[in-house]
């Protein structure tokens, strides 16, 4: 048995340090055979000519406050980040955003609370109770060759909903999704 | 020495472990969420509304006195699942003014059952899954055609006392019908 | 030292449990439900006067009855008789002769009442009138009439005595008019008295 114990640790040493290898990034394995030759393969991809790669910097959680309104500008707001390739004319990428309005309780998710989003150019003179429709799709940034615009959201909670809603700590979640689009013709 | 090695063996074991699981990628995407988030205070609060005070006109067999006015407003953070009970006791006696000696009997009838004084009965509920509030008005003061008679002459009086509280859990419906449904 | 740290938590655990219905209950509140039963009023007058409620008059000696509804205001109006004053007014059981103003007393129904009126002779005696000058007329002005003299009053009776105590058959005139006989009792009353007291005093001599 004592012997056995060493055997095994060893065995599953090789096993994890094969894993960590697998876990590597690369495009090339390195192989050794038996007559410690080592034989590289090499894999490549071609990438088309002007491929556009981009994600989102998904903006950090956004605090309603009882009686407040919370903008998403600045931190809180999504942006378009290009990884590789260049808009031409015509080409722009847009982010959207839908939300469903509901915060559940953290501790009991059959409790919900109601929060309501607002566009930001319907807030500035416009009327309060034009809230954006909740499972709609909702663009809130454009990049374009030359430009970036960003309609940061805002939200609250209703007087009545807060007074209503038991004391506790509510979550809820905006899905944001994006796409390249090209201009017809 | 066999110590030692197999202590060796072990950590390595462990951080292998751990590089398979650092492994898994946060690859930057082209969707993804943002948390909202609100965090609610206050103990549960509410108002009582009870009926005003009444005259029973004279040889008046049978009174409601609830009549649907005893009301639960303005609740705030009741928690889930709980429902608030406005009840009421009464004393079972009207007395002449200051002289507690002359005395006229009554009962008590709601939702056709009769309520021994000082026994409590339901005259509003606020439930919180529906946030509705339940006003009842079959609660009814009798007085017999004997008790008028043979009563002395005079203003008699008696005190119905209202007062509320939270409990746990959904209550039924104080008077044995289906509890309202939130639309 | 562990029972007293298990002690304290409990009683911080009592507290707080007692703390939570303070936090989930509204002060109570009482609705006052009145009802009024018809009082009775009942006017017992005596002789020599008359008393006035409601449009209707109880004469003396009588005893009558009303209903009227609690909080009806009554306006009691108290005649005597010439020569008469009110000796007593009760309500219910309470000396109100005080309340008694212009002949009137004011009256707020609440409970079933009884007011009792009681007339005595007016003892004060009544004075005699003044008689009115006659004026002498001016040579210059035309003669004034003479006016006629007031009317005398009728002279008031002369108060009958009051009748004399009778006396002892054998005593003395003297300036006491109490009844003698009363007095006579009262000595023979205490001479047995004594009489007794010697007897009950022998008796323990000879013990």
């Amino acid at each position: 048995m004592k012997k056995l114990i060493p055997l095994l640790l060893a065995l599953t040493l090789l096993l994890s340090l094969g894993s960590a290898a697998i876990a590597a990034e690369g495009n090339s394995h390195t192989y050794t055979d038996s007559d410690n030759t080592t034989l590289d393969q090499t894999i490549t991809t071609k990438i088309p000519d002007n491929k556009i790669l981009w994600h989102l910097e998904i903006p950090a959680e956004v605090v309603i406050s009882e009686g407040g309104v919370e903008g998403f500008q600045d931190v809180k707001n999504v942006k378009i980040v290009i990884d590789s390739g260049e808009l031409t004319d015509g080409q722009k990428i847009e982010a959207s955003m839908t939300y469903d309005g509901t915060m559940t309780m953290e501790t009991d998710d059959s409790v919900q609370l109601a929060y309501v989003l607002s566009d930001k150019t319907l807030f500035n003179g416009g009327n309060y109770d034009d809230t954006l429709e909740t499972g709609k799709a909702y663009i809130v940034g454009t990049k374009t060759k030359d430009d970036d615009t960003y309609n940061a959201p805002y939200a609250w909670v209703l007087s009545g909903e807060w007074d209503m809603a038991p004391s506790g700590s509510y979550a809820g979640t905006i899905q944001y999704t994006s796409e390249l689009v090209e201009a017809n013709g | 020495m066999k110590k030692i090695l197999s202590f060796l063996l072990t950590l390595a074991l462990l951080c292998g472990l751990g590089v398979t699981a650092f492994a898994e990628e946060d690859t930057p995407s082209t969707k993804g969420k943002q948390a909202v988030k609100a965090t609610v205070t206050g103990d549960p609060s509410w108002v009582l509304v009870i009926p005003a005070d009444q005259t029973i006109p004279y040889l008046t067999e049978e009174t409601d006195i609830v009549h649907d006015d005893c009301e639960i407003n303005n609740p705030k953070h009741i928690p889930a699942q709980s429902t608030i009970n406005a009840s009421l006791v009464h004393t079972g006696v009207f007395t002449l003014g200051a002289d507690t000696s002359k005395t006229l009997p009554f009962k008590l009838n709601a939702f056709g059952k009769e309520v021994a004084a000082g026994e409590k009965v339901i005259a509003s509920q606020y439930w919180s899954d529906t946030h509705d509030n339940q006003c009842y008005n079959e609660i009814n003061i009798v007085i017999s055609r004997s008790a008028w008679e043979g009563a002395d002459g005079g203003v008699y009086t008696t005190p119905v006392t209202y007062s509320s509280e939270l409990v746990s859990g959904i209550d039924d419906a104080a008077d044995g019908a289906p509890r309202p449904v939130e639309p | 030292m562990k029972k007293r740290i298990l002690c304290a938590l409990l009683l911080c655990a009592l507290l707080m449990a007692l703390s939570v219905p303070a936090f989930a209950a509204a002060p109570p509140q009482v609705q006052t439900v009145s009802l009024g039963i018809p009082c009775t009023v009942t006017v017992d007058v005596g002789k020599h006067g008359r008393v006035s409620v409601g449009g209707t008059t109880y004469t003396g000696a009588s005893i009558r009855a009303f209903k009227v509804d609690p909080g009806t205001k009554l306006a009691f109006v108290i005649t005597p008789d010439k020569g008469y004053s009110v000796s007593v007014l009760t309500l219910t059981g309470e000396d109100v002769l005080d309340r008694l103003l212009d002949g009137e007393l004011d009256v707020a129904v609440l409970r079933d009442e009884t007011l009792l009126v009681r007339f005595a002779r007016d003892t004060s005696p009544s004075p005699t009138p003044t008689p009115t000058p006659t004026l002498t007329p001016t040579p210059t002005q035309k003669p004034a009439p003479t006016p006629t003299p007031a009317p005398t009053q009728k002279p008031a009776p002369t108060p009958t005595p009051a009748p004399t105590p009778r006396r002892f058959p054998f005593g003395p005139k003297t300036g006491d008019e109490s009844a003698v006989s009363l007095w006579a009792a009262l000595a023979a009353v205490s001479a047995l008295g004594c009489a007794a007291a010697a007897a009950i005093w022998k008796k323990k001599d000879k013990k």
